[in-house]
């Protein structure tokens, strides 16, 4: 009998330990299983935040689409019926609508959205017709708008679901899938603040899945912050309408060299506040439109985007186009000269038709673009008529020191302190940072490619030589050029350019002014920079840019501007141009490039001097070709 | 273990009106009882009302059959104890071979089954299995048995002692009911315990018993629905292992989200919204772990030990050994119904179709369990004359 009671009294401790375990120790974790058991989340998304242009105008921002959604648990055994007629009804392929009924991004509680942008004759048919489309409904949900079309679109780039392998990174923890992200542009850049968090709706749901209560608790979403950028609608639209007058007139323009007309693959331009860094417009040409993205790209307009005769539109010329920059570079190798002596201010020049360095033993001629020997000339002078036997000079100079010193490389070092071979920190993804050589670069292509190159004898002079007039392997952007330029422009300060202005708050508070930021100073005093901006200016008075400036009012509106046309064998040059105006006190830099465009002063001047002239006001006309001239 | 010395145990004769039997009913452990199931009445309502109510049923419905069981039941406990005990040792061999008779008829066109379930007869819209009562007729006639025994109880007793538990459980064993063969199993060995059986007999009984299930397991004697049923006991069967996990998986989570204090009275979500199933039943515990919490689990724990403590009290009080065996056979049902039941809701215990004495929802086992305590208020009630 003993045994039985103390059997009896054992089972009951086990059971009270136990329980003890799981209701009292263990009891938190309970809890939360026996809460996610009964409550299934579903998503709601934020409204993402508009990006707004400098005046105010919405340049991407939502509007309401009517989307058709399934619900499978409601289609009544007649899937494959129903997804026919739905197909018929709404032109889209029943496979798409399978792939995204069977997706993971969706719960089993929640109808799956199928089509975007269905028109409204096709919902009240849904509507007329319930009994044959059991299961389907529609709602009407935000997706990105693009009021102005193609406008800036490379600038604002475009959204896309979020991929697999972004999910896994850093950046994107919290995300779900199917959540629309940045791919882009300012979209990519500032995808955290327009992304806003997303809210939640808990839905009660028994054993069976049985939804108990739809709004069991609701968590709304915050929207997405507004994003103000610098750019000016205006100006952007000007930009883009030159830059393409400019690519279709050069189209037109007959290339002597190469026996055809240009083909002006593409351009872009860059507008900038030279004073602050501000971006006011950034064109790249071929554009597309960003709408297509809206929904995921189709196979033939995934196809149209990467032909081969496409010319690459969703490559962003403006900072991503790597080019030499031609004789638009000589006023930074100027200063370069200035800084180490090679050159000053009231020094005259030698500039023959030709010019062969001292050292060379077999005699190389680089020639001038011009045939004719203008004697000893100033440096302004120089840079206006963009005498490349001066610059020559100056980088068989640079050449000198290098061998003399044992290896300074002064020329590159004071590039890179002009803010070429880097990238310019904007606040855009996927900058490219362009390239100066130097001796070991030139050895590492050497090395690359022996049967192309030959054997490697070191930095040579003819390397400074074309690297002094912005040919050979320097590469850079527009951007760059843009951002060099403004530093010409203000005295000597190199900005990090800057797209977007100001953050909004969804009531439209100001959280936030994104400051430009100094980066560097060009490496001489501001009077040798001011001298050079001053030289400039002879540049549409009297030099290479004098035809393309004909007509403008250069008195009230003084452009001080440089030409730029660099050969990129075997194809046609690319032509350039950079301006600051008015040139006393620049508000505006702009940079246009034309690949394979041809002159500087016939393609890609006219550009700038047609958005010159809507800039301050003035008439502005169709296209003509300046002068041939470098 | 010694002989009882009932002689010793029983205090000097009173008069004889302080030995009518009403006078001795244990109120203690009538009280236990009633409170236990009345407890049960209000789980079962917990654990069924929402689901009635989303089928647009009487919320109550399972309450008030399980009322009318109760009202059944008692009223089977009182006939029960208004016979004497010792009339059931003179009918004990009728007792069990009516019992036996009746698990061999269910097996007949008579009986009904569903869906490999245990077999019943359904007599006026309700369903009786006979294996529950199987029980009370085998703690009766082993009792009957042990306390003819003058002596020691050598081998050849323990033989036949286990021949005559062998038929009930291998009937109910292949119904298949493997729940109540081994509560028959068990009532054997405890009532074997207290006869004084020598350890090493119990021993060799343990080994027989485990040759002749793996025997039966390999001799194909059982068949393949069996064995996966079987194995499902064990938790062994993946798709059956899966349903097993899910059953101990919710049972866990209602348990543990109850906490000290519990949810509430009809406010457990793993109660309410059906994740428990089998809730009514044999998981009726689980309602009480998540809605009461550990206070309303140690209360339900304290009342059975306090019916476990009556039981073996009276035992222990009884005037002869039928009684007492009587006493320890229903305790014995009781208890290991009560820790394998709860083991299995709290995790401790393989997944096996044992409810919970008193509480669990079914007619059948509430009666059989009314009778059994019945039966030891009897033997407290008439352990004076």
């Amino acid at each position: 009998m003993k045994v039985m009671a103390a059997l009896v009294v054992v089972m009951l401790a086990a059971l009270t330990t136990r329980l003890w375990f799981l209701q009292v120790l263990a009891s938190p974790k309970f809890v939360r299983l026996a809460n996610d058991n009964q409550v299934r989340l579903v998503p709601i998304e934020p409204l993402r935040g508009d990006v707004l242009d400098r005046n105010g105008k919405v340049l991407v921002g939502n509007r309401p689409s009517t989307v058709v959604l399934v619900d499978r648990r409601g289609m009544r055994g007649q899937e494959e019926e129903v997804l026919f007629r739905l197909s018929n009804l709404v032109h889209v392929p029943v496979s798409d609508m399978l792939d995204q009924l069977n997706s993971v991004k969706y719960l089993p509680y929640q109808p799956v959205p199928v089509a975007e942008d269905v028109p409204e004759r096709a919902i009240f048919y849904i509507l007329e017709h319930h009994d044959q489309f059991p299961g389907v409904s529609y709602e009407v949900d935000p997706i990105r708008s693009y009021p102005d079309g193609s406008l800036a679109s490379h600038l604002l780039g475009y959204v896309l679901p979020i991929s697999a392998d972004q999910l896994k990174e850093k950046a994107f923890v919290g995300y779900r899938p199917g959540e629309l992200v940045g791919y882009s542009g300012i979209e990519a850049f500032y995808e955290r603040l327009l992304h806003g968090t997303p809210g939640r709706r808990e839905i009660q749901v028994n054993a069976q899945g049985t939804v108990l209560d739809e709004n069991f608790g609701v968590q709304d979403p915050v929207p997405g912050d507004n994003l103000v950028l610098s750019i000016d609608g205006n100006v952007q639209r000007l930009a883009e309408k030159s830059l393409s007058l400019g690519i279709r007139l050069a189209r037109q323009t007959y290339d002597s060299a190469s026996g055809k007309d240009y083909r002006a693959t593409g351009g872009a331009v860059v507008v900038m506040d030279p004073k602050t860094g501000r971006v006011v417009a950034m064109a790249s040409y071929p554009t597309y439109d960003p709408q297509i993205f809206l929904g995921g790209l189709s196979q033939g307009e995934f196809r149209s985007l990467t032909a081969p005769g496409s010319n690459n539109p969703l490559v962003d010329r403006a900072m991503q186009g790597l080019y030499p920059a031609g004789s638009a570079f000589k006023p930074f190798v100027a200063a370069a000269a200035l800084k180490e002596g090679f050159a000053t201010t009231d020094g005259l020049y030698d500039c023959p038709s030709g010019y062969s360095a001292p050292v060379d033993p077999t005699r190389h001629i680089f020639h001038n673009w011009s045939p004719v020997n203008y004697g000893p000339i100033s440096l302004p002078e120089a840079l206006a008529i963009s005498c490349d036997t001066v610059f020559y000079q100056f980088g068989y100079d640079f050449w000198l020191r290098y061998h003399r010193s044992g290896g300074d490389e002064l020329m590159q070092q004071d590039l890179w302190r002009m803010g070429f071979g880097k990238r310019t920190g904007i606040d855009l993804p996927g900058e490219q940072g362009g390239l100066v050589p130097t001796n070991n670069y030139v050895k590492q292509v050497y090395a690359a490619n022996p049967k192309v190159y030959g054997p490697f004898y070191g930095w040579l002079p003819g390397d400074a030589i074309n690297l002094s007039i912005g040919q050979g392997y320097i590469e850079v952007t527009p951007l760059q050029l843009a951002e060099a330029y403004s530093a010409i422009a203000n005295g000597g300060t190199l900005y990090a350019p800057r797209v977007a202005w100001k953050v909004l708050s969804p009531d439209g508070a100001v959280r936030q002014v994104i400051q430009p930021q100094v980066i560097g100073r060009l490496p001489i005093p501001r009077k040798e920079v001011l001298f050079l901006r001053q030289a400039l200016m002879g540049v549409t008075i009297s030099g290479t840019a004098r035809q393309a400036f004909l007509g403008f009012p250069l008195d009230r509106i003084p452009v001080a501007g440089k030409t730029g046309t660099a050969d990129v064998i075997p194809h046609q040059p690319t032509s350039w141009f950079a301006a600051l105006a008015p040139a006393g006190d620049p508000k505006y830099v702009v940079v246009a490039m034309v690949e394979q465009g041809g002159h500087g002063a016939t393609t890609a001047a006219p550009i700038v001097r047609r958005i010159l002239e809507g800039l301050f006001g003035l008439t502005t006309n169709n296209l003509r070709a300046g002068q041939v001239a470098d | 273990m010694a002989q009882l010395d009932l002689a010793s145990a029983a205090p000097p004769r009173p008069a004889l009106a302080e030995r009518s039997p009403l006078r001795h009913v244990d109120v203690p452990l009538v009280l236990s009882a009633a409170v236990l199931a009345t407890y049960g009445l209000l789980m079962i309502y917990s654990a069924t009302h929402r689901g009635l109510i989303d089928f647009n049923l009487n919320p109550a419905y399972y309450l008030k059959r399980q009322g009318m069981f109760l009202v059944l039941a008692v009223i089977s406990m009182v006939v029960t104890m208004s016979i004497d005990y010792r009339y059931a040792r003179i009918y004990a061999p009728f007792i069990y071979l009516l019992a036996v008779a009746m698990l061999v008829l269910v097996r007949t066109p008579l009986g009904h089954s569903a869906l490999g379930a245990q077999r019943w007869f359904q007599i006026a819209g309700f369903q009786l299995s006979p294996s529950l009562f199987s029980r009370l007729a085998l703690i009766v006639m082993l009792a009957g048995f042990l306390s003819s025994i003058k002596g020691e109880v050598t081998l050849p007793f323990v033989f036949r002692a286990v021949v005559l538990a062998a038929v009930p459980i291998l009937f109910v064993f292949i119904q298949p009911d493997i729940g109540t063969s081994i509560i028959l199993a068990a009532v054997l060995v405890g009532q074997l315990v207290v006869s004084g059986t020598k350890t090493r007999y119990l021993a060799i009984l343990a080994l027989a018993a485990a040759i002749a299930i793996f025997g039966a397991f390999h001799l194909g004697v059982i068949k393949d629905y069996q064995i996966q049923r079987i194995t499902t006991f064990f938790g062994k069967s993946a798709a059956d292992a899966q349903t097993a996990d899910y059953n101990r998986q919710q049972a866990e989570i209602a348990i543990g989200a109850g906490g000290l204090t519990g949810r509430g009275y009809l406010h457990g979500t793993q109660t309410n919204l059906d994740f428990v199933p089998e809730q009514h039943t044999d998981f009726i515990f689980t309602a009480v772990g998540e809605e009461l919490g550990f206070t309303g689990a140690l209360v339900l724990l304290l009342l059975f030990a306090v019916v476990l403590w009556r039981c073996l009290r009276i035992a222990m009080l009884s005037k002869d050994p039928f009684g007492t065996f009587l006493c320890v056979g229903v305790a014995t049902m009781i208890a290991l119904q009560m820790f394998v039941n709860i083991g299995m809701n709290v995790g401790i215990m393989p997944i096996t179709g044992i409810p919970l004495p008193f509480m669990s929802y079914g007619g059948s086992a509430l009666i059989a369990d009314f009778i059994g305590i019945g039966l030891v208020l009897n033997v407290r009630m008439r352990r004076f004359i």
